[in-house]
């Protein structure tokens, strides 16, 4: 079953994004005030005006940051503050925050509070593991089931695009890298082929170590080059999770 | 065998739902629980803002920055841009995909006003551009000095 020092882990980083939540309370207020988000909502939208107030935001801020406790106490009250606060933050922000990372922090919440809520049930936290193995295998599947589609990812074009439109001030490193084409063309392919292979990772408990291994330098890459560090903390906490599972199957 | 082969009917499920997020106001809002999973998808679609103000040249509204130590923890400067990024790309979507009535429409709204904090006082115009076309030019705004 899944170790104690996951969940330490799985509090630490949530408790830390509510840290960055609560940082960011003032600029939210300026750029996303509640009482225009709430005309998103025909129906409550006096209700969400005040759901969405500095206070209720700060409350829900203290409330996430509050889970650090987790990482002595692994609680299923804990895990359901982070899984509640988690929708608020994705509500707050109409539905995102920071895309997929939003989703799968979603996703994670609400597998560890089912496992910490029926500890003793193996059916629960069998169909846990294996929804978020699940999850993890197909988030990596169809990224790159839609990329191999795409014209200028199969040329390699599409990935010197990115590298040269991230939100950092561009580096003598990025535009080396950028104009070598044959590099570009091959990486983009290496991504490519990873990700829409990455459910063999099912297979065999060696193979699924070496997806995940190639997987942390993608999401390491991925964080130094476009500063997707919620990418980096999330997707490899469901790395132990699908190694689990592949040791069970075989 | 039986229980996988129920999640990949679950997930198949949630597949259908996430087809329809975007016509639908309320599962827009909670599409997090149908992810998509399209990451780095579109090169050509990435939209910038850009505003101007009466007489001057168009300038972009979110502004590049530089790494910061300890980013992989708080790595708030950054991920309030995505954010940001993310509000413009909603509005483009509301414009140009569903093609009702976006002036009046949140985003719309939302996107002015982070337009209107960069402007001093006057007359201003922002747009949306996707480095090969505009896809969006707003009509002709006031900030009143306060």
């Amino acid at each position: 079953m899944l170790e104690i020092w996951w969940f330490k882990v799985y509090f630490f980083v949530f408790a830390l994004f509510g840290i960055e939540f609560f940082l960011l309370s003032k600029k939210t207020q300026q750029y996303w005030p509640g009482q225009l988000l709430a005309q998103d909502f025909h129906t409550g939208a006096h209700f969400f005006h005040h759901f969405f107030s500095p206070k209720i935001y700060n409350l829900m801020c203290f409330l996430r940051i509050f889970c650090f406790m987790g990482m002595i106490f692994p609680h299923y009250l804990f895990s359901l503050v982070i899984f509640f606060t988690q929708i608020y933050f994705a509500l707050r922000y109409r539905g995102s925050f920071n895309g997929g990372s939003d989703y799968l922090g979603l996703i994670i919440s609400l597998g560890a509070s089912l496992i910490l809520l029926f500890p003793g049930n193996t059916l629960v936290i069998h169909g846990v593991l294996y929804y978020l193995a699940l999850q993890l295998s197909l988030s990596y599947f169809f990224a790159g089931l839609i990329k191999i589609k795409k014209p200028l990812w199969q040329k390699g074009l599409a990935l010197p695009q990115f590298l040269n439109h991230t939100i950092f001030f561009k580096s003598t490193l990025i535009k080396k890298l950028t104009q070598n084409t044959r590099l570009m063309f091959l990486l983009s392919w290496m991504i490519m082929l990873w990700e829409i292979t990455f459910p063999l990772a099912w297979l065999n408990p060696q193979w699924c170590l070496i997806s995940c291994a190639i997987g942390l330098i993608f999401h390491l890459a991925n964080f130094w080059f476009f500063g997707l560090n919620r990418f980096l903390l999330l997707w490899p906490l469901l790395y132990p999770i699908l190694y689990l599972v592949t040791t069970k199957i075989h | 065998m039986t229980l996988f082969f129920a999640f990949l009917i679950f997930i198949l499920c949630l597949y259908l739902v996430r087809g329809r997020t975007a016509q639908n106001r309320w599962l827009f809002i909670f599409r997090a629980f149908f992810p998509s999973w399209k990451f780095f998808e579109d090169a050509t679609a990435q939209y910038k803002l850009y505003f101007k103000e009466e007489q001057q040249e168009w300038r972009p509204v979110i502004h590049l920055i530089s790494r910061k130590k300890l980013s992989l923890f708080f790595n708030q400067e950054v991920n309030l841009c995505l954010a940001l990024d993310t509000m413009v790309q909603r509005l483009v979507m509301d414009a140009v995909e569903e093609k009702f009535d976006f002036n009046a429409s949140v985003s719309y709204e939302l996107v002015k006003s982070l337009v209107e904090e960069q402007v001093r006082s006057g007359v201003f115009q922002f747009k949306i551009s996707n480095g090969i076309q505009d896809v969006l030019i707003s009509p002709e705004h006031t900030k009143k000095l306060c």
